[in-house]
């Protein structure tokens, strides 16, 4: 067919667009340097550098000018595409229009023996400033020929905050900010310091959002490369250590530190309980005063006493100290001990945590070997990099009502059972993860009474990301909403991350809409998208083109955009779907929120689009049709096409609504809604359909700690008319917290009916309750019961009814 | 619709995209942060936070094709006179409301969310601004219906949702549903990033 080609031909000229855009953005190479750039002219010019991974400046020198800028990093392992191990990487690149900014080159030097440090070498002096963010992906360094040099601007982090780093006034001297602390630090603070001859320890006190902090600092070095080298080898002790100038204006309160102290707290003779207890505390003040090797000691001495209550205790703040002092190999041995002495605990679910945050971080790659490994080698422990989970759930669900004085009618009895497990393996290069979600329902009712049993498949998937290239590749049964994609389908999706803001992807696939009913093996899809973001603030783009074909026809062909913006008082979402075959707007939505003072907050939404979904499969609705071939042998392409029009109604919904806070603990919303569905004309033997309209009015108040802390009530009001009847529903809330392990929710639910057709009214009367019990953080039971009275007011007939539905089962991951 | 019809509407489609894409890569660039800090008026605290929440959905096509629950997830820094706390705000809402005002609340009491397949099981703190010091919530709500959600968290689970590349949500109790992250929100993600550093650092 001639759309048919066609759409393979605009699938080829956009896949050659892409990879041609994508091109010059990959030549890069994977480094540390993502990207440089020069603008401006000879007189002035600013010089952006861009970074593969986050980076945060340090420092800089000489300061203001010379023929050369060397600029201290602390990179981190927050990425684009490509492992944080580039940041030790060595580079030299020369960007283009170098000479407007007498720019000779860039040489970025991550092995660096005072650390990562970015030169810039000039072809002459030149007066430059550095403008940073804190930690950024980039860095912009603004030069000015020296004869035209003006005021350098203030240096001003986007970030303010209490403990980023920022640049100050120029000095010639830098201090290291060990730890900051709302108490007057005392010597053991420092314990373990050996301050050369000429520094100090001390401290000053700094108002930050009015509260005093107070800083404990070591110095001064006379250049910031010692202090860097300084800094380097304390983050061990000081993880939060950090850099600064040193600041005339401040009060500094000198201390004298001794030497290394020796277990200091008398070891209590003859009760055990007291032994430990005072190790512990020992233990808790030198992990407070950053003294870690101290710690470690002690927790080991606590851990070779016989066993104890808290052992727990100090085995998981031993793992702890490992991590605080980077030896992240014994710190996952520690925490793995933990979890196979202790699983049942407590603190189980926060070691399982803090190892899986430990694995994630990738410090493992980027440490060196640690001498003090058990064998002496200074080889780390060989553990495997598989992390497995598994989630499984069970609920029994039975459903029953009467009608009048009748029997009984179960109509549901039935098991669900769900599980979804998860396998991944980080690399250094290669990520693999993949997650199979599936559930089965075991119906206990007799065959046609009940639903049957039932398998579900919602995920089954297996995913490789490369970090060197920032390809990243899915195959299985997936899911995704955007670049024209409906959901859950059978297929492949190719992403690539071109660049920070840029990411491209490709998409080919077989429809599963439903997760039990299989793939829809008629159709199969193709697409292409394209991400953009963020821009001007906190803007995201994308667009895309699809392809769906059913049984060698075009099913759908479809180009798009979507955009969404957050901002502090306004949040704005929109998305378009045009169908090109159709020459119809797929779909179209825009939602919009505006906050104003008073803490009064507007909400509006519009969404327009064909229901379903625009598509020629859809001329087989109402017909007695198995396949779209059948269907084309009595009919026409192009009356089938008309049909797939016919049968897709335009569904129009607006939405108004408003919020407000009336107290910290008492919230009202409201909200008016209303849809239209188009009528649908007779045609291909499948009879006409009217217009529909449903409107509702909302109210809710949200009312939280009103009997307890910790609750909350919820009073809702409603009221929808449709052309069929009319509905006023009340409802309250309420959920009240036990202790940490029992949460019990009540409930009650009022309508009243009007039928419309024989003006009758129904009462319904719905009390329910939910109680969920927390066994651990890994298991938890919960019960669901409820029951519905209903009266209805008609002529001559009783119609009342009951049922009855309960839920019960539990959930555990492991 | 004739083959001629189809090609000259989808060649001007392909004007007005590959029109729209010249516009987007001709060098939009912002360097604007994705964090800010705002001091409750009433209850005095400072609360720091991510300005573009994560967006998750889950399609609900038992109800109409189009139908979508959502959850909009942001981080929180609560700093009370010196001491700091970490939350997630939870923006819960859907596209069909239900009649039941409290029934976006449920399965959220407690929900699990999974960072690279690594759950993390999740407690409610409370359903309103209060249970985190502060008299209205700092992020907006997409609708008016939506149901606002705190979680306290740990510096380490903000860490491990800011780092990892695949995310998704799991609500608890019988109807257990889960909540894909909706693709490509940089802008989100990077703002989740600078407020771990911007907070631990």
């Amino acid at each position: 067919m001639a759309t048919s080609s066609l759409g393979r031909r605009v699938w080829c000229w956009l896949t050659g667009a892409l990879l041609i855009a994508a091109a010059p953005l990959a030549s890069a190479g994977p480094g540390f340097i993502d990207s440089s750039r020069v603008s401006g002219d000879a007189s002035g010019a600013d010089i952006e550098v861009a970074f593969n991974c986050k980076a945060q400046y340090l420092g800089h020198e000489p300061r203001g000018s010379g023929d050369h800028l060397r600029i201290h990093l602390d990179p981190t392992s927050i990425c684009n595409g490509v492992s944080p191990r580039v940041a030790s990487s060595r580079s030299i690149l020369r960007p283009v229009n170098a000479d407007k900014a007498h720019l000779a080159d860039l040489e970025y030097d991550g092995d660096s023996a005072g650390g990562p440090i970015l030169t810039l070498n000039f072809s002459e002096p030149v007066a430059f400033t550095v403008e940073t963010s804190g930690v950024s992906f980039k860095l912009v360094v603004h030069v000015r020929a020296l004869a035209t040099q003006a005021a350098p601007p203030e240096v001003r982090p986007a970030v303010e905050h209490r403990q980023v780093a920022r640049p100050k006034a120029e000095t010639s001297d830098y201090v290291i900010n060990l730890a900051s602390m709302q108490r007057v630090p005392t010597a053991a603070d420092a314990s373990g310091l050996h301050p050369a001859a000429n520094q100090r320890i001390y401290y000053s006190a700094a108002e930050v959002n009015g509260t005093t902090w107070y800083r404990l600092r070591l110095g001064d070095f006379e250049s910031v490369d010692k202090a860097v080298s300084a800094l380097a080898a304390l983050q061990a002790d000081f993880p939060g250590a950090w850099l600064d100038q040193v600041d005339p204006n401040t009060v500094d309160v000198e201390l004298f530190v001794a030497a290394d102290q020796e277990l200091t707290t008398p070891v209590v003779q003859g009760d055990g309980e007291s032994k430990i207890d005072a190790l512990m505390e020992e233990a808790r003040k030198a992990m407070l005063a950053g003294d870690v090797s101290r710690a470690v000691q002690i927790y080991t001495k606590v851990l070779q006493l016989p066993e104890h209550a808290r052992h727990p205790e100090a085995q998981e703040y031993l793992a702890l100290a490992r991590e605080k002092k980077g030896q992240t190999a014994h710190a996952k041995a520690e925490y793995q001990r933990y979890l196979s002495l202790y699983p049942e605990t407590e603190g189980a679910a926060r070691v399982s945590q803090r190892l899986a945050a430990l694995l994630a971080s990738g410090r493992q790659a980027d440490n060196p070997a640690d001498p003090s490994s058990p064998d002496g080698s200074g080889r780390q422990p060989r553990q495997s990099d598989w992390r497995m989970q598994t989630f499984f759930s069970q609920y029994y669900r039975r459903d029953s009502n009467q009608q009048s004085d009748q029997e009984e009618i179960t109509s549901q009895s039935a098991l669900y059972s769900d599980v979804n497990f998860d396998a991944r393996r980080r690399g250094e290069r290669f990520d693999f993860s993949s997650r199979i979600s599936a559930g089965y329902r075991n119906d206990f009712l007799d065959q046609g009474v009940g639903s049957g049993n039932e398998t579900r498949v919602s995920y089954a998937y297996a995913d490789l990301a490369d970090a060197k290239t920032g390809l990243r590749g899915r195959i299985g049964r997936q899911s995704r909403n955007t670049g024209g994609v409906l959901g859950r389908f059978d297929g492949l999706n190719f992403g690539y991350q071109a660049s920070e803001r840029i990411l491209l992807n490709a998409v080919v696939g077989k429809p599963a809409y439903s997760a039990t009913d299989g793939v829809d093996s008629a159709r199969t899809f193709y697409g292409a998208s394209v991400n953009y973001g963020p821009i001007l603030g906190d803007l995201e783009l994308g667009m895309f083109f699809i392809q769906q074909d059913i049984e060698g026809l075009d099913d759908r062909q479809a180009v798009g955009t979507e955009f969404r913006y957050f901002g502090t008082n306004q949040s704005v979402w929109g998305l378009i779907d045009y169908d090109t075959l159709y020459s119809e707007l797929g779909s179209a939505f825009l939602q919009a929120s505006w906050r104003f003072a008073n803490r009064l907050t507007l909400h509006g939404s519009f969404d327009r689009r064909h229901s379903p979904f625009l598509s020629a499969g859809n001329a087989l609705i109402g017909q007695p049709f198995e396949t779209f071939s059948d269907l084309l042998e009595i009919f026409p392409e192009d009356e089938i096409r008309q049909f797939s029009i016919d049968r897709s109604p335009l569904s129009t919904t607006y939405t108004l609504g408003v919020s407000h806070s009336l107290s910290p603990k008492l919230q009202i919303n409201a909200d008016m809604n209303q849809t239209t569905v188009d009528a649908t004309p007779e045609s291909g033997g499948v009879p006409a359909t009217p217009a529909t309209t449903y409107t509702y009015f909302s109210t809710s108040l949200v009312a939280s700690s009103l009997f307890k802390e910790g609750d909350v009530s919820i009073l809702g009001l409603r009221y929808s008319d449709s052309d069929t009847s009319k509905v006023m529903s009340l409802t309250l809330d309420s959920r009240f917290p036990f202790g940490k392990t029992w949460r019990v929710n009540p409930r009650l639910r009022v309508d009243r009916r009007e039928t419309l057709a024989d003006s009758s009214y129904e009462w319904l009367y719905t009390p329910g309750i939910r109680i969920q019990y927390r066994r651990s953080q890994r298991f938890r039971v919960e019960l669901e019961a409820g029951k519905q009275f209903s009266q209805r007011d008609s002529v001559g007939v009783d119609l009342d009814r009951e049922s009855f539905f309960f839920n019960i089962g539990y959930q555990v991951f492991f | 619709m004739t083959a001629e019809q189809s090609k000259s509407s989808l060649r001007r489609a392909l004007h007005v995209s590959a029109a729209a894409a010249l516009m987007l890569l001709c060098g939009c660039s912002s360097s604007s942060s994705f964090i800010s800090n705002k001091m409750d008026p009433l209850t005095t605290v400072t609360i720091t936070y991510s300005e573009a929440p994560l967006v998750f959905y889950r399609d609900e096509s038992g109800r109409a094709a189009y139908a979508r629950d959502y959850v909009h997830l942001g981080p929180l820094e609560v700093n009370r006179s010196g001491t700091y706390r970490y939350y997630l705000w939870l923006g819960i809402w859907n596209t069909m409301q239900d009649a039941d005002a409290g029934a976006p609340r449920d399965g959220f009491d407690a929900i699990v969310v999974f960072a690279d397949g690594e759950p993390m099981p999740l407690e409610i703190s409370g359903w309103t601004a209060a249970a985190i010091g502060a008299s209205e919530s700092v992020y907006i709500k997409p609708v008016a219906s939506a149901a606002d959600a705190y979680y306290e968290v740990s510096v380490d689970q903000l860490r491990m949702i800011a780092e990892a590349k695949d995310l998704r949500l799991q609500s608890t109790g019988p109807r257990r549903e889960s909540y894909e992250l909706w693709d490509s929100q940089a802008g989100a993600k990077a703002g989740l990033v600078e407020f771990l550093r911007a907070s631990v650092y």
